[in-house]
């Protein structure tokens, strides 16, 4: 069973089961109250009967014009929740949150995610997401930034994944050909 | 702290108070009307009076201290510094200082800087106050008016629901705070065009709950969500149309949240249900589940909807629901309730539970006709989980251990391909197996039990190196044992970091500083909560209050008090004490003094606070849930129990409070409270001995300690130290050693900080002290480093056969299936590790 509850600053000590997961990042303290103070409403966790969180969303919203858009920073569930949609439930749950007139009014949603990471891209097609860009080098952590835009790497390129809302009545935040259009990190800015 | 004065600070740094004092003089001859200048002088007095270096009493500090405050100071700086000197001399005063001098000077600069005071030292009630004074100087039709006028009403909203100990809030205080709120809120709103946003719509509603204005808020929200959806002033909405018993409004607003928003939400349908029973619309809302897309949730409802007393019909919705998701993990969590709440009976789960594995063709997997599948895993956890939660007498049982290392091999060939970074549920085989396996022989555990424990759960970890279930439980096993140095690398595996620290940190750490010197997961954690804590969170407070997101407020509040007065935190703090006395540093007092022990006497305030409200009280936030989410998803306590006895024991509040007493009673002699530390001390010892957690050596030591601060005792009667521990490989040998060392210079630290003011000072302490001393230097001399290696090493051997033949021929240990190349491999490492630690003796 799942609830969608608001996240609180004191959640956090109560996360370790979805936490402790190799790919979930354990973010500074400033990187989770930034959220909550500046997008209140956009980030939110599922709790089961006894109220024990089983997954989050960490979400904002940027850009401006047509580019006015929720970002998902981060969605995560604990492994005894795993495989029963329960990442989509809360995807879903932001689209409801960001897609009416008030208070958000959004374009689309969009999400990075790793060129490799199958699953997780299957599971966001199935949402009604599509690959809008390729971002070279995304997730490189070394020194040098990647320069060349036709190097491909799936352990540390991204998708750039969107999903247009009903405000983009012409689905012109989207497009059909994501996956050949090659960005540097640099040019992802809004 | 900084004076503002850099050749003072820099005089304080090197703790020469001389030079810093006759400076501090130096600016009150060139500037005798600067109540900074007295300030820092006073300051600096409270300081030099905790120290041995510098001939001021306390009582002489907090004179010249209180006679500045009557002189009400109301410049920033001079009052952040007399606080700072009243709280190293552990002195509330009456008044607070800036209340006071805001009365008589009343600036918005002033009140701001009061406010900010606030929220660095979690005043909560000093926080509305000063955000109400703040608000005074700001016109509520400009844009900082508003936002000020807003953090008034929303500290308000604080301090109505934290502050609720009968002595704060009394006399109907509470009810007049909320009506001062509104009014706020309600001139905010007149000159809002647009109306109140969804943030200020949240204090308003709580101010008015508070006030009892139901109906009218009722109203309110429904206007606003009408408007707009927002999840926290929906969720007041449902809490007070259940509240108050207005079921119609419930199960309409339910239902359109279900339906209409298309939100799929267990704790709604449950609303849903409960409304439709009370009006009479179960139909209703049993044909909206029906037609509702097929989930956990409506599916759940589906079993929710159904009186507890129609047994049949409620059997078969959960055989359904079975039918649906015991192939998923969480099958067994969402049942779980119902099948705590004996609604069916035993042998009704026992039947449906049987269907499913017949159904689902189990047999065949555990015969090895077929090979089991991923889903066929995950049913076969959840049938051992569903067993053990109605039968818990299985963990007595043979055959139980027997068939979960059988369904641990039939399908352990599915760790073969798992995907990267995933892990494999049959792991859940492994701690099921083993809490059998301790259950079972529980009163015969030795040293070699965890060595075997350890083994298994190594071999384990091999092919399923992302399961920190696996993890946390060796990390228990290897605590019950001498070998700490894999707790790092278990500790590193996992990443544990951040707010992490505080809530795992101590399944790592338990009793690390008297175990090994090698202390870098101590210094990690003390960093987080010297540096990111202090760092971070007082600016996102702030953050929060400027950005007028007050429904988060409380939560931020309560985070930082919680992680600032963590025993994690202050356990650490005493841990690192030890170590610096063990490294022998030669700055380790003056370290000590200026790094951990002003922390040490802010959780002693703590201590005396002693209240139920979040900022007066020190907070346990250890996850104590996590070893026991795996299994049946309940506390074994037997395990527990076996866990208890030994070094795994996660410390409780009651330990931290003798550990970080004990500290202040050696290192801030000084103190004006040095004897209520003594007396809180053996108070503690007196009527909580059996709620500590404490070696044999370290009770010991207590012991002594009591009979030294007993002004009365017997001085001929030294308290005996325990006995030797014998096995090298058993958790308390070095934690014998190492503390007995510390001891010894924990008296000579006494020593160096008494003088003729202190209770060691006089001349029958001392006599005592002494005494203690020589025999603690006998101990250590007799220590034979050589003779420990040795002996380490031929103890090691002996329970090296053991442990080989347990795998080979113990009707538990060869049912493991642990081959022998890892099990050698791994006996080499723990040879290696044990000598290791041994060596730090």
């Amino acid at each position: 069973m799942s609830s969608i509850k608001p996240f609180q600053a004191t959640d956090l000590f109560n996360f370790t089961p979805i936490n402790l997961d190799p790919l979930t990042e354990n973010f500074y303290l400033y990187f989770y109250h930034q959220y909550l103070y500046t997008w209140p409403t956009l980030s939110y966790k599922s709790v089961n009967e006894n109220q024990e969180p089983t997954g989050y969303m960490l979400a904002k919203t940027e850009g401006q014009g047509k580019e006015w858009h929720a970002h998902i920073s981060a969605v995560t569930v604990d492994p005894n929740y795993r495989r029963v949609s329960l990442g989509s439930y809360l995807c879903e749950q932001l689209k409801i949150v960001v897609e009416p007139e008030r208070p958000i009014n959004a374009w689309f949603i969009d999400l990075f995610v790793k060129c490799s990471n199958k699953t997780a891209i299957t599971m966001y097609e199935k949402l009604g997401y599509s690959v809008f860009r390729r971002v070279i080098g995304y997730y490189e952590t070394g020194a040098t930034p990647p320069t060349d835009i036709k190097k491909v790497n799936d352990d540390i390129d991204a998708y750039d994944m969107r999903i247009s809302l009903k405000r983009d009545t012409k689905n012109e935040t989207v497009r059909d050909n994501g996956r050949k259009m090659h960005v540097l990190p640099e040019e992802v800015v809004f | 702290m900084s004076t503002g004065n850099k050749m003072i600070d820099a005089a304080l740094e090197a703790d020469n108070y001389t030079l810093a004092l006759r400076l501090a003089d130096k600016k009150i001859k060139e500037q005798p009307n600067s109540s900074q200048s007295h300030a820092i002088k006073c300051f600096i007095q409270a300081k030099a009076s905790l120290s041995n270096d510098y001939k001021i009493t306390s009582e002489e500090a907090l004179k010249n201290c209180l006679e500045l405050s009557k002189k009400t100071p109301s410049d920033p700086n001079s009052i952040n510094l007399l606080n700072k000197a009243f709280s190293y001399l552990s002195y509330k005063p009456e008044n607070d200082l800036y209340e006071a001098a805001i009365r008589k000077y009343q600036t918005p600069n002033l009140a701001y800087e009061w406010f900010k005071y606030t929220v660095d030292n979690n005043d909560l009630i000093g926080m509305q106050k000063s955000a109400m004074s703040l608000s005074k100087g700001f016109k509520v039709d400009t844009e900082n008016g508003r936002m000020i006028k807003l953090w008034a009403a929303a500290t308000m909203v604080i301090v109505i629901k934290c502050c609720k100990e009968s002595d704060r809030l009394s006399g109907g205080k509470d009810k007049l705070l909320a009506m001062l709120g509104l009014k706020l809120i309600e001139s905010v709103e007149e000159v809002s065009k647009n109306g109140i946003n969804a943030q200020e719509m949240y204090v308003k509603c709580e101010l008015s709950l508070k006030k009892g204005d139901v109906e009218s808020c009722i109203e309110e929200l429904e206007k606003f969500l009408n408007k707009e959806s927002d999840l926290e002033l929906l969720l007041i909405y449902f809490d007070e149309l259940k509240k108050n018993e207005m079921w119609d409004k419930l199960y309409d607003a339910s239902v359109k949240y279900l339906v209409e928003t298309c939100v799929d939400d267990y704790d709604t349908w449950k609303l849903a249900i409960l409304a439709s029973k009370k009006i009479n619309k179960v139909d209703n809302i049993k044909s909206i589940i029906d037609n509702y897309k097929v989930g956990r949730n409506s599916q759940l409802a589906k079993i929710h909807v159904i009186d507890d007393d129609n047994v049949e019909e409620k059997e078969k919705a959960v055989s359904n629901y079975f039918s649906l998701y015991m192939h998923k993990l969480c099958c067994y969590l969402d049942l779980k309730n119902l099948l705590d709440s004996d609604v069916l009976s035993k042998s009704s789960i026992l039947k449906l539970i049987e269907e499913q594995f017949e159904k689902n063709e189990m047999n065949s997997v555990i015969t090895g006709e077929r090979k089991a599948t991923e889903k066929d895993l995950i049913i076969l956890v959840n049938y051992m989980k569903f067993k053990t939660n109605v039968s818990p007498e299985l963990f007595e049982s043979k055959e139980y251990f027997t068939t979960c290392c059988q369904y641990f091999d039939a399908t352990k060939h599915l760790q073969n391909k798992l995907p990267d970074f995933d892990y494999f549920a049959g792991f859940e085989f492994i701690i099921l197996a083993i809490q059998t396996y301790l259950t079972i022989n529980k009163d015969s555990i030795t040293e070699q039990t965890f060595l075997n424990l350890i083994i298994v759960l190594e071999n384990s970890l091999v092919k399923n190196k992302y399961e920190f279930h696996l993890k946390l439980w060796l990390a228990t096993f290897y605590s019950n044992t001498n070998i700490s140095p894999p707790l790092k690398k278990i500790y590193e595996s996992l990443k544990i970091k951040n707010v992490q620290i505080d809530t795992l940190s101590p399944y790592f750490m338990n009793h690390l500083s008297s175990k090994t010197r090698d202390v870098e997961l101590i210094n990690t954690s003390i960093k987080f909560y010297t540096h990111n804590v202090p760092m971070e969170l007082s600016a996102m407070l702030m953050s929060c209050f400027e950005n007028c997101t007050f429904s988060k407020l409380q939560g931020f509040i309560e985070f930082k008090l919680r992680v600032e007065n963590s025993i994690t935190y202050f356990q650490t703090v005493c841990y690192a004490i030890q170590n610096a006395r063990l490294k022998k540093e030669d700055l380790s007092l003056t370290s000590i003094n200026s790094n951990y022990i002003p922390t040490l006497r802010n959780a002693y305030q703590r201590i005396l606070d002693s209240g139920k409200d979040v900022d007066l009280k020190l907070h346990d936030n250890i996850d104590r849930k996590i070893m026991w989410e795996c299994g049946n998803h309940k506390i074994n306590e037997t395990v527990k129990k076996i866990f208890s006895l030994s070094f795994s024991e996660v410390y409780n509040i009651e330990t931290v409070e003798v550990s970080l007493l004990k500290e202040l009673i050696v290192y801030d002699q000084n103190s004006r409270i040095w004897d209520d530390y003594r007396k809180l001390f053996l108070d503690i010892l007196r009527n909580k001995r059996d709620q500590l957690f404490f070696s044999d050596i370290e009770k010991s030591i207590l012991n002594i300690f009591e009979w030294l601060l007993n002004p009365n005792s017997n001085s001929e009667n030294i308290p005996s130290f325990s006995a030797k521990p014998s096995n090298a490989i058993s958790a308390d040998f070095n934690n014998y050693y190492l503390t007995i060392q510390d001891f010894d210079r924990v008296i000579s630290s006494i020593k160096k900080q008494s003088n003729a003011n202190t209770y060691f000072g006089g001349k029958s302490q001392m006599s005592k002290l002494t005494k203690v001393q020589k025999l603690v230097k006998s101990l250590c001399r007799e220590i034979n480093r050589d003779e420990i290696i040795l002996n380490g090493k031929k103890s090691f051997q002996s329970q090296k056969t053991d442990i080989q033949n347990w795998f080979k021929n113990d009707e538990f240990g060869k049912q493991f299936k642990v081959p022998e190349d890892i099990v050698n491999k791994q006996l080499k490492t723990m040879e290696q590790d044990l000598l290791k630690v041994l060596r730090e003796i």
